[in-house]
């Protein structure tokens, strides 16, 4: 009988898929990045290498503006929904009652919910009570969203903990208060950092719920960006869609490099 | 000072209960509240300009949606609207199947590598995730354009019709596919692999038999977490799909909007909060049976 090492390549099809799949998720963001130099007028003719249309988004007043209102809802976005969510996981703790459970699956719904659903209700109930269509309606149906995303890694990172050390400190006679600030919260630093970017990135490329909730002021990035799709493909869309895909990109490789990092030093300690 | 049995659990651990409220008080405002108010409003009259509603109860709304009434007063099947709907779940069915035939097999391959070929190939699927999902459906809008790449190498111009709209949402939610499927396919066994191959069971056989019934919960998940959003879809069939093949989010977004009639966009989210309901009910119970 034959003898060989058993591998991948032994399950049939999954090598060929596995590789066309990144392919197919590859491929058209790199042809987005390789248009956004292209020379041409067309913006789907390569006629050279250019920054050219680099240059003019820089001078699209519109574009920078809905750029900034997006910075102004994503950032108080991600500090807010960070700390609700951490409320969320320390508050609750391991508590497995009906009403808790309930409750948290309500604030967890919109991980998956539909979002027309959800932001249609949102229009109805502001519409309801009166609530008009401004920053502030807007950065709370940001918040709503965000925070299921937001408990993500603080939960994860709450259960990696021994539980005793908490109850050591209850025992030692800390109050939960205590407990809370000066050992929960210095354990949950880097997992805040994850659930605020997370955040911030969700609230930075919403669109339907801005499209729904936001009013004439309130002009986010991807609703400009949208009626300018509408339009077709221009050169000057290829850049913003390339900016688009590069600056979340270097920030996660960062944040990955990062984390990576801190896990090798980490076993390095434990060793 | 009062001590406490060391075995007692309360969600008081990491801290006091209180600090839960706001996350509560959020769920219960303006995500439970939103959901309550979709449904009384499925349940009014139209407002008398269009915009927002009557406070009287009626039927109309659902009526809008199954039915339409003639000239003579006679009522028959609306199939205007019964048509969109019935496409919107062929499309997100459609777009769910091809993602499990590319997904299931490309979790695998990346579950079966090494811890630190795994890591970066799992970062590489997460990426594009990441990506805003306007310059994602742009990048297709390049693609399949009249006198786009693919038309520029002989293929058909396939902007504005279901196709596009197929394709650029198979692209969207294929990596929704890939990650929960590779956490359940990550803790396969390999040495039951390499046991059944050394035991003379073919690759589709180990395949069949032994790895997809062990990375189901996952395959489970991945169906639920592509179908539920690929229906109420509203980016990619407004951006690549043209005004042709109408699907519920754009109808939705209409009744709200252009159109004016929100009992009826509110009945038609209802109709999509049901079929979610569906969906993640039955992708539930079967997680129950096979564990049981």
């Amino acid at each position: 009988m034959r003898q060989k090492s058993w591998s991948v390549s032994h399950l049939p099809v999954i090598k060929p898929l596995g590789i066309a799949s990144l392919v197919f998720l590859y491929l058209p963001l790199f042809t987005v990045l390789i248009f956004s130099f292209n020379k041409s007028e067309d913006a789907t003719t390569w006629g050279g290498f250019s920054t050219r249309w680099y240059s003019t988004i820089l001078e699209n007043t519109d574009l920078i503006r809905s750029a900034k209102v997006s910075l102004s809802i994503a950032i108080p976005c991600a500090l807010i929904a960070a700390l609700i969510a951490t409320g969320l996981a320390v508050g609750m703790g391991r508590a497995t009652g009906k009403v808790q459970n309930f409750l948290r699956a309500l604030v967890n719904a919109p991980l998956v919910l539909p979002e027309i659903v959800t932001s249609v209700g949102t229009l109805a109930l502001f519409s309801l009570v009166g609530v008009p269509l401004r920053y502030s309606s807007l950065l709370f149906a940001h918040v709503v969203m965000c925070v299921p995303f937001a408990f993500l890694p603080i939960r994860s990172r709450l259960r990696d903990f021994d539980e005793n050390i908490f109850e050591a400190a209850r025992d030692l006679g800390a109050s939960s208060t205590r407990v809370m600030m000066k050992i929960t919260v210095p354990l949950l630093v880097p997992a805040l950092l994850s659930s605020g970017l997370l955040s911030f990135i969700i609230s930075m490329d919403d669109f339907l719920t801005s499209l729904f909730v936001s009013g004439p002021e309130t002009t986010t990035l991807p609703i400009y960006i949208f009626g300018l799709l509408k339009l077709g493909a221009s050169p000057e869309v290829n850049v913003i869609a390339a900016l688009l895909l590069i600056i979340p990109t270097l920030g996660l490789l960062v944040g990955i490099t990062w984390t990576a990092t801190r896990r090798r030093s980490n076993e390095a300690r434990n060793k | 000072m009062k001590l406490r049995p060391i075995t007692q659990r309360e969600p008081g651990i990491y801290g006091p209960g209180s600090v839960a409220l706001p996350a509560y008080v959020t769920g219960i405002l303006l995500v439970g509240l939103p959901l309550i108010v979709v449904i009384v409003f499925s349940f009014l009259q139209r407002g008398e300009f269009g915009s927002g509603v009557i406070h009287k109860f009626t039927l109309d709304a659902y009526r809008t949606v199954f039915f339409e009434t003639d000239l003579m007063g006679n009522q028959s099947l609306n199939f205007s609207f019964l048509k969109i709907i019935f496409r919107s779940i062929m499309l997100a069915f459609t777009v769910t199947v091809i993602c499990l035939i590319v997904g299931i097999p490309t979790a695998i391959w990346i579950a079966l590598q090494k811890k630190s070929t795994q890591r970066i190939l799992i970062a590489l699927v997460t990426i594009p995730f990441w990506v805003n999902v306007l310059a994602r459906t742009y990048a297709w809008m390049l693609l399949l354009a009249d006198g786009g790449l693919f038309n520029q190498i002989g293929a058909p111009v396939l902007l504005y019709t279901s196709w596009a709209t197929f394709i650029g949402l198979t692209y969207a939610f294929l990596p929704f596919m890939v990650l929960p499927i590779y956490a359940s396919a990550e803790k396969l066994d390999k040495s039951i692999l390499e046991a059944a191959f050394d035991l003379g069971a073919s690759g589709w056989r180990v395949l069949i038999r032994i790895v997809i019934p062990m990375i189901r919960f996952g395959i489970f998940a991945g169906i639920a977490i592509v179908f539920i959003p690929a229906l109420g879809a509203y980016v990619q069939p407004s951006l690549l799909g043209g005004n042709k093949s109408m699907l519920i989010g754009s109808l939705i977004n209409d009744q709200f909007g252009e159109s004016r009639n929100w009992p009826v966009g509110s009945a038609l989210a209802v109709l999509l909060l049901l079929m979610t309901a569906l969906i993640l009910l039955a992708t539930r119970r079967r997680k129950l049976e096979f564990a049981s």
